[in-house]
């Protein structure tokens, strides 16, 4: 099952790419009908999941180098079960999205979202160091192809810093993982055991920090999240940086006790700053794909703080809110994408007054942006207020700067609701710019309808964490 | 009984649905039915648990039911759970009352307008937000409800949202309730810590912290924090006057009758911390008091018809504050329900005069509309003397408890009460100056010119609602007489004992001074507003700087913009321009004009294949690696 929710897309991934198409809407068809395809296996699994039992469950052990010790082992547990949910559903809409809006070369462009998300979803499933470099790096390439090519005017600028960032922390947890595996002997996440290492610990703190990102490596952030189209800067930031707060959850904090207790401390000082910088320059930004960038950068940096309490309430904490912020940012950069194709700007100061007359693009953009605000009662609050009260548990200043951080956050969002939708129509908004079309509507509101149903149930995701820390927060 | 409370809490959350999946597939007015209809089912329900209890020996009037686990983290939970007693009993029959009765109200105030179903759908969300505010069983879910009403407030205050003012007062109204909700939960935190749980049952337990320990006394600063700017008491006060942007059926329901009092709720319901800190519940009286004086002197010099009553709603939750402040819980919840009466009716009156005026509000532009507008007239007299607690009114009977518990409470308590009572003077001076300039006098000119009365002031849909309230406003002060019985107290008896109030000679004269005061306010306001006395004009020509303070409202936005606005824009700027773009954004683009330069030099060397970098890095990782393999 795992290995099938693998193959799914990599191999329908290659089934796009390689079909020489006549038929223009041929391949977008396909790689949807894959996504969905895809999307029900995940149901299926989950239908079929034994949630009562802890531990790994689809698994697949193949062994590999046998002299190495590494062997092709990948399986779910019910937190990643949440994962490669969140991945299937925001695959399904970046691929619908990028399939409606008609990318050139789409054989190859939606050939490319569907390897990035095999490959994401390979990174939450792989139990092996490994197998996890390998489709970690596997997730990477493609997205270096997607900016690179299909990106905005500055793509060039943009890919080179993604690359240099991305890779210098590929190639620091390439030695880690090398050193963890030959140290140990297996290269196992469940045979390894837990490492005394340092310089290992740092090997992939360094790699995820710069992935997630946590302050102050983000510098490829901004151009990547501006420059790339729309469904893959939903990608980027609602998926794969979740890639790297998985590999500090399952990885990096389990592995390396030690390390972890003496690097909380600047861990979360970096994190705090960033949580702090994020919000203020959401709240500065021009435009859409700013107040958005900034704004996850400010969430990522949260979830690390939820990580790096190291307790149950932060850690629960942190996982509902990757699951949030998936949804909320791919959502917000969905939609940030159908305003710019309205208006072929993203400039605040240009826009504005669109909600008179196109009633779905504004109830939608409101659900959205007050949930991303964490208004209590919604899910994005249940993850904050866990997150919060776990690193309270640590010292109650580090609770007071996140309370700092959610009145910032209402501040930079409804900023950008209001700018968008309210007051005077701006100069870029032409009078016949239509309300969301039912594909938009299709793509974006099943993932608001999943934020709003976890609203009313968050404890589905918090019930099942992954228990690393026992006892009352 | 508990079916029935889970039926009131849900019954506007399907009328939300509904009329949201519907769309325009009913029309507007129905729209509007369904918001209503929803409110009386939960007033209905309401209504059958306060029987309920009604039934039971006061002792057992306490039902928790959880219908599934909200939130969990570790090995502790959540519960999606509500509580039915007698406080939340009260105050689900305040909110779906006069909720209901504001509803019926909108429909026919809101006709017409292009947006109508998004307007009843929010106000839906909002009776749905606040129920859940009242009703929960543990303080999560009070906090779940505590932001969503904030929420719907930001939503209907820019309800209009091409006026720019009506964006901006939404937006200050969610910031500052946000730094509300901020010290709410922050206050919760060292409650998890100590009790594993946040509900009712538990962490009311005698033992959750030390009298008056620095725990305790953050505990009860952080909730009072969330209090203070859910019911704009000073000093998170300046959102509620610019709130007024919304429709006025909105200001009638959210800030004037239930939402702005959630504060009050809040503190009567977790007054076991706040007894745990006696500083900090004092605290609350003390800051009740100054808004009672700051918010009752702007009043005087408001234009705008609805400020002024936005004002006034201050300045009475001020009372209410000084009341929970003193441990009077039974004498504060009764003015908010008092109030809740007769300050919707002033709205709903007020949102009359607004219709017939073509939507002026600046009351300069008004006067002698009592022969026009009769029957408005006689409710928004009743509504000010039942305001200005006057004898046999509302008011009168809820505002006297109060100050015969301040009379009852020591120094301090003293000292409240002579604020509240020059409190009580400035209230009728004000809402009779209100009363005064509106309806007395000649018709003015613009009033001759825009005055537009349909059939009957203002049609039927909005007379009835109107006309109960003023038979509420008249009659619902009985429900606790001096002298005579005090059924608020008793009811509420079983969650928090109230404070004694004064009796024998104190409490008479606190009554009698009281009405003296209220009645001298009546008579200076009809000396000067009735007759177009000069004395306002001779008093802001001798004090320009009096008169200038309080047209800029003692100058707090001017203050907070100063404080924390412009600091926090000014450091994001700075962030920008020092931090991320030239050591983020810029430098890096430096490094690849280099590197790109430098590998056009080595062009040789250089493949320009992603594989050979990644063989490149493959090899350099396997040789660090090797390096760690030795020195290890």
């Amino acid at each position: 099952m795992t290995t099938a929710l693998i193959l799914v897309p990599v191999g329908g991934a290659l089934w796009v790419w390689i079909t020489p198409w006549k038929n223009t809407r041929g391949p977008g068809g396909l790689a949807l009908l894959i996504a969905l395809v895809e999307l029900a296996l995940w149901v299926g699994t989950a239908a079929n999941f034994d949630f009562g039992r802890s531990g790994l469950q689809f698994q697949t052990d193949t062994v590999w180098f046998e002299d190495l010790g590494v062997s092709y082992h990948v399986g779910l547990q019910d937190f990643t079960l949440w994962l490669v949910g969140l991945t299937v559903l925001v695959s399904a809409a970046a691929i619908g999205y990028g399939f409606w809006v008609g990318r050139e070369r789409p054989g190859a462009y939606l050939g490319l979202l569907l390897f990035l998300e095999g490959a994401v979803i390979g990174v939450f499933t792989a139990q092996d160091l490994l197998v996890f470099y390998v489709f970690w790096e596997a997730m990477l390439i493609p997205l270096y192809v997607l900016i690179g090519v299909w990106g905005g005017p500055g793509r060039l600028g943009a890919t080179f810093k993604f690359v240099a960032y991305t890779m210098a922390g590929s190639l620091l947890m390439l030695v880690a993982i090398i050193a963890a595996g030959l140290s140990a002997g297996s290269f196992d996440l469940a045979e390894a055991g837990r490492h005394q290492s340092v310089w290992i610990f740092l090997g992939f703190a360094a790699a995820f920090a710069i992935k997630a990102p946590l302050w102050p490596f983000h510098g490829w952030l901004p151009d990547a999240y501006r420059e790339s189209t729309p469904e893959v800067a939903g990608m980027l930031s609602g998926v794969v940086s979740k890639a790297a707060a998985y590999g500090f959850l399952a990885i990096a904090i389990p592995q390396f006790p030690g390390a972890v207790s003496d690097w909380r401390v600047p861990i979360l000082v970096l994190a705090s700053i960033g949580l702090v910088y994020g919000s203020l320059l959401a709240f500065r930004a021009p435009d859409l794909r700013g107040v958005i960038a900034y704004s996850s950068l400010a969430q990522m940096n949260l979830i690390v703080i939820g990580l790096f309490a190291t307790n149950a309430s932060g850690n629960d904490g942190a996982l509902l809110q990757m699951v949030n912020h998936g949804l909320i940012s791919a959502a917000l950069f969905l939609l940030a994408g159908a305003v710019e194709r309205r208006t072929a700007t993203g400039q605040l100061g240009l826009l504005g007054g669109m909600a008179r007359g196109r009633p779905v693009l504004a109830t939608v953009l409101i659900t959205t942006g007050v949930i991303a605000l964490a208004v209590p009662g919604s899910t994005a609050f249940a993850g904050e207020f866990l997150i919060l009260n776990g690193i309270f548990a640590q010292g109650w200043g580090w609770a007071v700067v996140g309370a700092v951080a959610i009145v910032l956050a209402a501040m930079y969002m409804l900023r950008l609701i209001s700018a968008v939708l309210h007051e005077d129509v701006g100069s870029a908004v032409p009078v016949e710019a239509l309300d969301l079309r039912p594909a938009e509507i299709g793509v974006i509101v099943p993932l608001v309808a999943v934020l709003l149903f976890l609203s009313f149930w968050p404890a589905v995701i918090t019930d099942h964490a992954l228990q690393l820390f026992g006892g009352l927060p | 009984m508990i079916p029935a409370a889970w039926i009131a809490l849900f019954a506007p959350l399907g009328g939300v649905l509904l009329i949201a999946l519907l769309g325009q597939r009913i029309s507007r007015f129905h729209a509007g039915l369904i918001a209503s209809g929803s409110t009386l089912v939960s007033f209905v329900c309401s209504l059958i648990a306060f029987l309920a209890l009604l039934g039971e020996s006061p002792d057992e009037r306490a039902h928790y039911s959880t219908l599934w686990t909200w939130l969990s983290a570790g090995n502790f939970e959540f519960g999606a759970e509500i509580l039915v007693d007698p406080l939340s009993v009260f105050m689900m029959l305040v909110v779906s009352g006069v909720g209901f009765l504001i509803l019926s109200y909108a429909v026919g105030y809101m006709h017409g307008d292009p947006e109508e179903r998004r307007y009843h759908a929010y106000k839906a969300l909002f009776v749905f937000s606040m129920l859940l505010l009242v009703q929960s069983g543990n303080l999560l879910l009070l906090l779940a409800g505590w932001g969503l009403v904030g929420l719907s407030s930001y939503l209907l205050i820019n309800f209009w949202h091409v006026r720019s003012t009506a964006v901006a007062a939404g937006k200050k109204a969610f910031v500052m309730n946000a730094i509300g909700d901020a010290t709410f939960a922050l206050a919760l935190f060292p409650l998890i810590q100590r009790a594993g749980s946040l509900d009712f049952r538990v962490v009311f337990q005698d033992g959750i912290a030390e009298k008056s320990s620095p725990v305790a006394v953050l505990i009860a600063l952080g909730l009072l924090g969330g209090a203070v700017a859910k019911s704009a008491q000073i000093p998170l006060h300046t959102w509620l006057p610019d709130a007024m942007e919304g429709p006025t059926p909105v200001s009638a329901l959210i800030h004037a009758a239930t939402m702005v009092t959630a504060g009050v709720y809040l503190i009567a319901r977790t007054h076991v911390l706040f007894e745990l800190a006696p500083d900090i519940q004092h605290l609350a009286g003390i800051l009740g008091a100054i808004t009672i004086l700051v918010a009752g002197l702007i009043a005087l010099v408001q234009t705008d018809i609805k400020r002024v009553i936005a004002y006034s709603t201050m300045s009475q939750i001020g009372y209410m504050f000084v009341a929970v402040g003193l441990g009077a819980y039974g004498a504060g919840l009764f003015h908010l329900m008092t109030h809740a009466f007769f300050k919707a009716l002033l709205f709903m009156a007020a949102g009359i005069v607004i219709h017939a005026l073509s939507d002026e509000q600046d009351i300069r532009r008004m006067g002698g509309l009592a022969r026009r507008l009769p029957f408005t007239y006689r409710a928004f007299l009743v509504g000010a003397l039942a305001l200005a607690a006057v004898p046999p009114f509302a008011g009168f009977f809820s505002k006297d408890s109060i100050l015969g518990s301040a009379a009852n409470a020591g120094t301090l308590g003293w000292a409240l009460w002579g604020v509240a009572a020059f409190g009580a003077f400035l209230t009728a001076l004000y809402t009779f100056r209100l009363l005064f300039i509106v309806f007395r006098g000649e018709l003015s000119a613009f009033a001759r010119e825009h005055l537009h009365v349909p059939g009957f002031e203002c049609g039927l849909a909005m007379a009835w609602p109107v006309g109960l309230l003023t038979v509420l406003a008249v009659v619902g002060g009985f429900l606790q007489v001096p002298w005579g019985w005090t059924l608020v107290d008793d009811w509420l008896h079983p969650v928090a004992e109230s404070a004694e109030e004064a009796t024998g000679v104190t409490f008479t004269f606190s009554v009698v001074a009281t009405t003296a005061l209220a009645l001298a306010g009546i008579a200076l306001a009809w000396r000067i507003w009735a007759r177009a006395d000069p004395l306002p004009e001779r008093l802001r020509r001798r004090y320009p700087w009096a008169a200038r303070t309080l047209e800029e409202k003692f100058y707090f936005d001017a203050a907070y913009d100063r404080a924390f606005y412009e600091p926090s824009a000014r450091s994001a700027a700075l962030a920008l321009q020092y931090v991320e773009e030239p050591v983020f954004l810029r430098s890096l683009g430096e490094l690849g004009r280099g590197v790109r330069s430098l590998s056009g030099r080595l062009s040789a060397v250089q493949t320009g294949s992603v594989r050979s970098y990644a063989l490149a890095l493959g090899a350099g990782a396997a040789v660090i690696a090797l390096v760690f393999l030795i020195v290890s």
